[in-house]
């Protein structure tokens, strides 16, 4: 990882310090130097934690003449090198980090920023030194650092002072100062004072001695016996509520202790009694499991399905009851003089939006196919009746029953009865054969097949066995699924690729073929994953029924439920004979938003075809002759957080314009701006991320919000509640979210990005090089712990190398792809070479550096591996969600990083975003920073600052137009970093463009682009100035200036007047931001 | 870095006095009539009979009539023109400002010409308040001095190589051996001139105003060591057979075209030095036998060796393809652009361009930035100054001239960045002080 120092050095460097104190002559340890303890201050000790740190000097093997401290060894060309003659540890108020006061002699102390500290030996983390006062360098790590895997406890890790020159590609030059801090810290423990029942439930309080802090709650871990707690329901200092773990039996003592982090580990333990649990007041099946259920989203989100069935279900049984009621009072007779009913004559306009948009489903029902001559639901149960019938299933008597019935327009229960009765694999397969004998005869599509054809549906969705719509969609055979392919439907449904959904089966797979609607009913009841791709598809979709009668859609629906609040309309182009309709037509309406378009069907359906080119024709209308079919991704546009963190109510605006699609999140620690990340993520990742609710929801609160809004005006809500009696914490959503809705790839990255040493074993058995988007995309950053994933993308090149290697990688694909990794990281870690060198033995990867030698990629430097990881995330999970694409990092995708900035060289930071723009032009980024540079050059729109007022509220500081622009040090203003002065790097780029135009011997074509960039430079390129506030003044100052010629010259002509007073305009806007054009 | 439009003909100023070079006649007066020093005293004494009886009637009280004016000056022309106005006795107590030029000319024992300068220039030091000093004077005087010494130094370097074998044998290490005894004070003294006169306090290459500093002398030939950026030049013997170590363009130490003052950042740290970047062949000294060649250029030709020759900066040009950018002989707007920042870019393919801007330092971080604060600062003194004239187009165009000539005739810095900064930031306007200054009328 790092450049040894020579042995010579290195000799001279034990020596000095070996002459140092508090190291001389310890006896302690013989040869391996003296033990020192440093002690900490009573008002620690009763923190957690950390009380004693222990500091020897390494094992020096020898011990070399004395010679001068600062200059080792004067006489070679040996480096200095720096000393540490005492580290001493100070745990933070928050608990979270502690402070390393570090006493060292820096061979180069004007150069702090080149120093690292570094723990862990091979596996070292690098944590960066900062000066505290004048006498003190401090070190911050973060409480729970990890010694190397091997560290027994009682052993040690040592503790390095690195000089470290990110310029200098072989890494830190200085090295090795083996100051130790063993691992087996006699820490306070954190003791439990009482555990107790949640009255009327199986839950349990865990009280704690003292508070724990809140960067510790991800870290507790509860424990029954040996049982831990799967799940900590509500975290809140001392209390922490857990849930009872699984697998307990009934009336018998437990023993309950606690673990905090690594170190602290609780002794006192309490037994506790599990109760027989009680039955509660109406006891359901569902509920008589919650005491063995491990996994409780589950239950809940089954409860909650079910309830919400049941409620479906009553409302329906309801809605029919009145229905009948009020037809019979309220409607004419139904033969009475017949009503003649015709489909509007102007089109629904948001259907056709929907359409244009490609987000239009079609739904095919029977009638469609009896256009083809194939028969309708009645014909076809009356088929299948008598050829259950002569087949001797249904008796005579049944059969004759069944007929009545049938006339009656119960066709669907004969159905059923019929199926029923095919009990034997003989009897199906007999089916089945009937079944393809009428339905896959030569049939040819009708003209409204190639009518709906030419309107570019997304998917279709059929009831029909046959296979028109594969004939007249060419669906390839991928492409058609069945209820059974629910996590085939929801990847396809997310990356908008149009399938063909046969709800009762397809012919093909026999297995999957259902005639009665019951038996859908039974199929989809308890499918969730279905019943979540019904939804997000009613959500997200707007679906038109054609060829169905109200009953079949009613049938369909039946088995699922369906949020209240879907704001979207679907449409029914429905045939009716008869007046009995409105209040079928007005229940689907109300129910699913499905808005019944009733005709009279005469002269072959003709209105039916009218109306169905009459909307084709619109659709390429507003296409324009455009591609058309895919409509672009919405994006995210809106958020709107109430009763979350410190935020009482905040509203983001996120602006999308071109080129506008990141955002970034300024502001001090715990001014909210990762809250708002993690509210976004955990919106995305609705229930699945339950266990962090109470973290978000404002301290005290009782119901908070998140609400996200897309550019399409669809919001998506989530809410937080917390019962007040319990205490526990619950959140209500809708069960659809943007990433299967919207097709959103989204991920979240949490500010502690590293890697293991550890290699991947070898490349997996199974490897998928596609998936759609997920909630674990998202989690890391919900729970905020050190990224998980970053060693899945070591995995994932692991895997693509033995694709490579395996050979079935056409023009070196996977090869290519893993390149690609690289040279994107290298493109934004400026001035690196990263070349991909292969997998070697052991599973490292390994990457050739600038100076031609190859390193493992662990060896990286932290910055770099930091960026490779998330970096090398992103683009992993583009490539195996849109895997089909050329290029996928063209797609949207919507990223959330917290601490973008994290052990980026300054440099880098300049030109992070401009960089990632390029790569990713499409992908919206919402990222915090605590850095200027970062923010350089970008529009003000797109930063957000977080600060706190007076009052301690979480408050959004107006950011001025100008702020973000000029030259590095005035937007540092305070900061220092050994930087060049030079442009923030967008404005850097545009005025590199505007001096090649200025060059070019015939400018031509370019003048508008030439004087639109002048115009901005003037306002964006400021004069020299130390400060940002003097900066604004002089800009200021010159704007007003030319605003007074650009009036009076109004004098000599109105035309130049104009020009100049616009550009003047222009400067002020650029300064004054929305509020002012006028200079007074 | 502008064009500087510099010929010593144009060199105003006479040797002679006129009645405008008496900055102060009343106080000249008074201390000719007052002789209370040994210089007034003596010239009061040389002054004819006349001239003393009107000195005589003069009380100081009023500016001295114009009779008496026309007969101090007549007066003082005549002393000019010799005997030496110099004496030790006499110029005791007298505080030369020019000592070390003048006590050269003094020892060169000059006579006519030299003589009347070397008296004018006595006499202006003597008196510093009153009469007004003659660039001509000390310009010629330096040049004289000049003269001398390049054929002092050209005679060292025919010493150092006395035989024709010699100035075949093959130089190899580094460097050259040739030390000859330099007369440091001699390129100083033009340059201090030059930057006085003809650079207006302001550096030659990047127009940093040296207000408060010595400006170095830059020799923009090197006079000894020549380095590019691959290292030490290594050039062809005189008869162009063997590579010999470049011995330094040592004829050249003091000529006026080939000393440019320059701040310390663009001659010193990270900047000119002694690199001196050509297209071709750097030259050394030369034996030219065709007589074809010999017409071809501005030569000046050994005393000693036949058809040896130092050639002139013009002809050296013509040879080497010189690639810095020089203010005598180029435009150097044609190689040379600034950014909106205070940046120089070369222009599309300018060779010499880059060279120049790499080799002068011209980017150096703190040149640029004050570049831009002055690009600030001028367009807001332009505004302020055209928008009260506005919209009279005469008097808006005297304003652009006005502020032009500050930039690139006077004292004013970075004329370049600060025009090219207005011309971007007026762009098509007619406030553009391009188009004005362009537009007929």
């Amino acid at each position: 990882m790092y450049h040894l120092p020579s042995a010579r050095a290195a000799r001279a460097a034990r020596a000095a310090f070996g002459r140092r104190e508090p190291f001389r002559g310890g006896p302690a340890r013989g040869r391996r130097g003296r033990i020192v303890n440093l002690r900490m201050n009573t008002e620690m000790k009763r923190l957690l934690a950390v009380c004693l740190i222990v500091l020897y000097a390494a094992a020096w093997p020898e011990r070399a003449p004395a010679q001068t401290p600062k200059t080792p060894d004067s006489s070679s060309q040996a480096a200095p090198m720096p000393f540490i003659s005492g580290v001493t540890p100070r745990v933070a108020p928050s608990g979270a980090v502690i402070h390393l006061n570090v006493q060292a002699d820096l061979a180069f102390p004007e150069a702090l920023s080149r120093y690292r500290l570094a723990i862990g030996g091979s596996t070292a983390q690098f944590y960066p030194l900062y000066k505290n006062d004048a006498a003190t360098i401090v070190a911050v790590v973060p409480y729970n650092i990890k010694p190397p895997a091997r560290a027994e406890p009682g052993s040690s890790f040592p503790v390095e002072i690195l000089f470290f020159d990110p310029r200098e590609r072989g890494g830190p030059v200085y090295n090795q100062f083996n100051v130790l801090i063993p691992t087996g810290l006699p820490g306070k423990e954190v003791e439990i004072s009482e555990v107790r029942r949640v009255a009327g439930g199986t839950d349990y309080d865990v009280v704690f001695d003292d508070a724990i802090p809140p960067e510790l709650w991800g870290q507790v871990e509860i424990y029954f016996d040996n049982r831990r707690v799967d799940r900590i329901i509500r975290m809140d200092e001392r209390l922490f509520t857990v849930e009872l773990p699984s697998g307990l039996p009934a009336d018998s003592k437990r023993r309950v202790y606690a673990k905090v982090g690594k170190f602290l580990t609780s002794t006192r333990t309490f037994e506790v009694s599990i109760p027989t649990p009680t039955p509660a007041p109406t006891p359901t099946p569902a509920l008589a499991d919650v005491a063995q259920s491990s996994s409780v989203p589950t239950l809940l989100t089954l409860l909650t399905i079910a309830a919400l069935v049941a409620a479906g279900v009553m409302f329906l049984i309801f809605a029919r009851k009145s229905k009948r009621a009020d037809g019979r009072s309220t409607l004419p007779p139904a033969h009475g003089g017949a009503v003649e009913l015709h489909l509007p004559e102007e089109l629904p306009r948001d259907l056709v939006d929907a359409c244009a948009a490609g987000e239009c489903v079609l739904y095919a029902g029977a009638g469609l196919s009896a256009q083809s001559g194939l028969p309708t639901w009645r014909e076809f149960i009356l088929g299948l009746l008598e050829w259950a019938h002569g087949n001797k299933f249904v008796t005579d008597a049944e059969a004759s029953s069944y007929r009545a019935e049938i006339d009656r327009g119960q066709a669907d229960p004969v159905a059923d009865s019929i199926v029923s009765r095919l009990g034997t694999l003989d009897a199906q397969a007999a089916l089945n054969s009937y079944l393809r004998k009428v339905f896959l005869k030569r049939s040819s599509p009708s003209e409204f097949h190639s009518q709906l054809k030419r309107i570019k549906f997304s998917a279709a969705l059929t009831t029909n066995f046959d296979n028109l719509l594969e004939g007249v969609y060419e669906t390839q055979r991928q492409q058609v699924f069945t209820p059974k392919d629910t996590e085939a439907l929801l990847a396809a449904l997310t990356r908008r690729n149009f399938f063909l959904l046969k709800l009762y089966g397809t012919l093909d797979q026999p297995e999957t073929v259902m005639v009665a609607p019951a038996q859908y009913e039974d199929a989809i009841t308890g499918n969730n994953l279905f019943a979540q791709f019904m939804q997000t598809l009613f959500f997200s979709r707007t679906l038109l029924f054609v060829g169905a009668s109200l009953e079949g859609i009613e049938a369909y629906l039946r088995g699922i439920s369906l949020p209240k609040d879907i704001a979207r309309r679907h449409y029914a182009l429905v045939a009716v004979t008869d007046n009995a309709w409105l209040a079928k037509a007005d229940l689907l309406e109300r129910r699913y938003g499905i808005k019944v378009l009733a005709y009279t069907p005469r002269d072959g359906y003709a209105e039916l075809g009218d109306f169905l080119n009459k909307l084709t024709e619109a659709v390429a209308a507003r296409e324009g002759g455009a591609t058309g079919g895919r409509r672009e991704v919405s994006k995210l546009q809106r958020l709107t957080l109430e009763n979350i963190g410190p935020f009482d109510n905040l509203t983001l605006d996120f602006d999308l314009s071109f080129d506008r699609k990141w955002h970034i999140l300024l502001g001090d620690n715990g001014v909210g701006k990762s809250t708002v990340l993690k509210a976004i993520a955990f919106a995305l990742c609705g229930e699945k991320a339950q266990p962090y609710a109470a973290r978000l929801l404002k301290h005290k609160g009782r119901i908070g919000k998140i609400t996200l809004e897309t550019d399409n005006k669809t919001s998506y809500v989530t809410t937080i509640r917390r019962d007040e009696s319990s205490g526990e914490v619950d959140i209500i959503s809708t069960t659809a979210r943007p990433l299967e809705a919207e097709g959103w790839l989204a991920l979240g990255f949490p500010p502690l990005r590293t890697i293991n040493w550890e290699p991947p074993k070898g490349p997996e058995a199974d490897i998928k090089t596609r998936s759609r988007p997920a909630v674990d995309d998202l989690l890391p950053l919900v729970k905020g712990d050190v990224d998980p994933r970053l060693d899945r993308l070591k995995q994932w090149i692991v895997n693509l190398d033995y694709l490579d290697v395996k050979g079935n990688s056409p023009g070196g694909h996977y090869h290519n792809l893993i390149q690609k990794v690289f040279d994107i990281i290298g493109a934004v870690a400026e001035g690196m070479k990263l070349n991909y060198k292969g997998v070697a033995e052991g599973n490292r990867i390994l990457i050739e550096t600038d100076d031609g030698t190859n390193i493992p990629l662990e060896g990286l430097s932290q910055g770099t591996i930091s960026l490779m990881g998330w970096i090398g995330i992103f683009l992993q999970r583009l490539y195996e969600v849109f895997d089909q694409d050329d290029d996928p990092t063209k797609r949207y995708a919507l990223v959330l990083m917290d601490e973008i900035d994290a052990h980026m060289h300054p440099l880098w930071q300049r030109k992070l975003v401009n960089h990632l723009k390029d790569i990713f032009p499409e992908a919206q980024f919402i990222a915090t920073t605590h850095s200027p540079l970062v923010v350089s050059g970008m529009p003000a729109k797109q930063v957000i600052r977080f600060a706190r007022d007076e009052n301690g509220k979480a408050v959004i500081l107006r950011v001025a137009p100008d702020m973000t622009l000029g030259y590095t040090d005035q937007i540092l203003t305070s900061m220092l970093f050994n930087l060049p002065t030079t442009l923030d790097d967008t404005t850097e780029r545009k005025m590199k463009r505007f001096y090649q135009l200025n060059e070019m011997p015939d400018i031509g074509g370019h003048r508008e682009e030439h004087g639109r960039l002048r115009e901005e430079l003037i306002a964006r390129v400021p004069p020299r100035t130390s400060s940002y506030e003097e900066k604004h003044e002089e800009m200021l100052s010159k704007a007003q200036l030319l605003k007074q010629a650009g009036e009076k010259l109004g004098e000599l002509s109105p035309e130049e007047g104009r020009k100049i007073l616009a550009r003047a305009d222009y400067m002020l806007s650029n300064l004054e931001g929305d509020k002012g054009n006028d200079p007074n | 870095m502008i064009r500087i439009d510099f010929k010593p003909d144009e060199i105003p100023g006479s040797l002679l006095l006129g009645a405008g070079d008496l900055k102060d006649a009343s106080a000249l007066a008074t201390r000719l009539r007052e002789a209370a020093d040994p210089v007034s005293e003596y010239l009061r004494g040389a002054l004819s009979p006349a001239a003393q009886t009107q000195l005589g009637g003069y009380d100081g009280s009023v500016p001295p009539p114009e009779p008496l004016r026309d007969a101090l000056v007549d007066e003082l022309n005549r002393q000019l023109g010799g005997p030496l106005l110099y004496a030790r006795q006499r110029f005791k107590g007298v505080e030369l400002a020019r000592d070390t030029l003048i006590k050269a000319l003094i020892k060169q024992n000059p006579l006519g010409e030299g003589l009347l300068r070397l008296n004018r220039l006595l006499l202006e030091d003597a008196y510093p308040d009153e009469i007004a000093r003659s660039p001509r004077a000390e310009w010629d005087a330096w040049g004289s001095l000049a003269q001398d010494a390049t054929e002092r130094v050209i005679a060292e370097w025919e010493d150092y190589k006395p035989t024709p074998e010699e100035w075949q044998k093959t130089e190899t290490g580094p460097p050259p051996e040739f030390d000859p005894t330099w007369e440091e004070y001699i390129w100083k003294g033009i340059n201090n001139w030059l930057l006085k006169y003809v650079f207006h306090n302001k550096c030659a290459y990047c127009e940093t105003r040296t207000v408060g500093y010595i400006a170095d002398a830059e020799h923009f030939r090197p006079k000894g060591r020549v380095r590019t950026k691959s290292g030490i030049v290594k050039t062809f013997d005189v008869d162009g057979k063997n590579k010999i170590t470049h011995p330094g363009y040592f004829w050249l130490a003091y000529h006026w075209k080939n000393l440019l003052p320059s701040c310390n950042t663009c001659n010193r740290y990270g900047g000119k030095k002694d690199l001196f970047p050509v297209g071709n062949d750097h030259i050394a000294v030369r034996r030219i036998t065709d007589p074809d060649e010999k017409r071809k250029h501005e030569i000046r030709w050994s005393k000693k060796v036949a058809d040896i020759c130092y050639l002139e900066p013009e002809a050296l040009d013509a040879i080497e393809d010189r690639l810095l950018l020089h203010p005598y002989f180029d435009d150097p707007e044609k190689d040379v652009y600034f950014q909106l920042d205070g940046k120089a870019v070369a222009r599309t393919g300018s060779k010499r361009g880059k060279a120049s801007i790499e080799v002068f330092n011209l980017n150096e971080a703190n040149k640029i930035a004050e570049r831009s604060r002055v690009q600030n600062d001028a367009t807001k003194l332009y505004l302020s100054k055209i928008t009260p004239v506005i919209p009279d187009m005469n008097k808006m165009r005297s304003v652009a001239r006005e502020v032009k000539d500050e930039y690139f005739k006077g004292g004013l810095p970075y004329g370049a960045a600060t025009f090219d900064y207005l011309r971007t930031f007026f762009g098509d306007s007619v406030l553009n002080p391009e188009v004005l200054l362009n537009e007929p009328g």
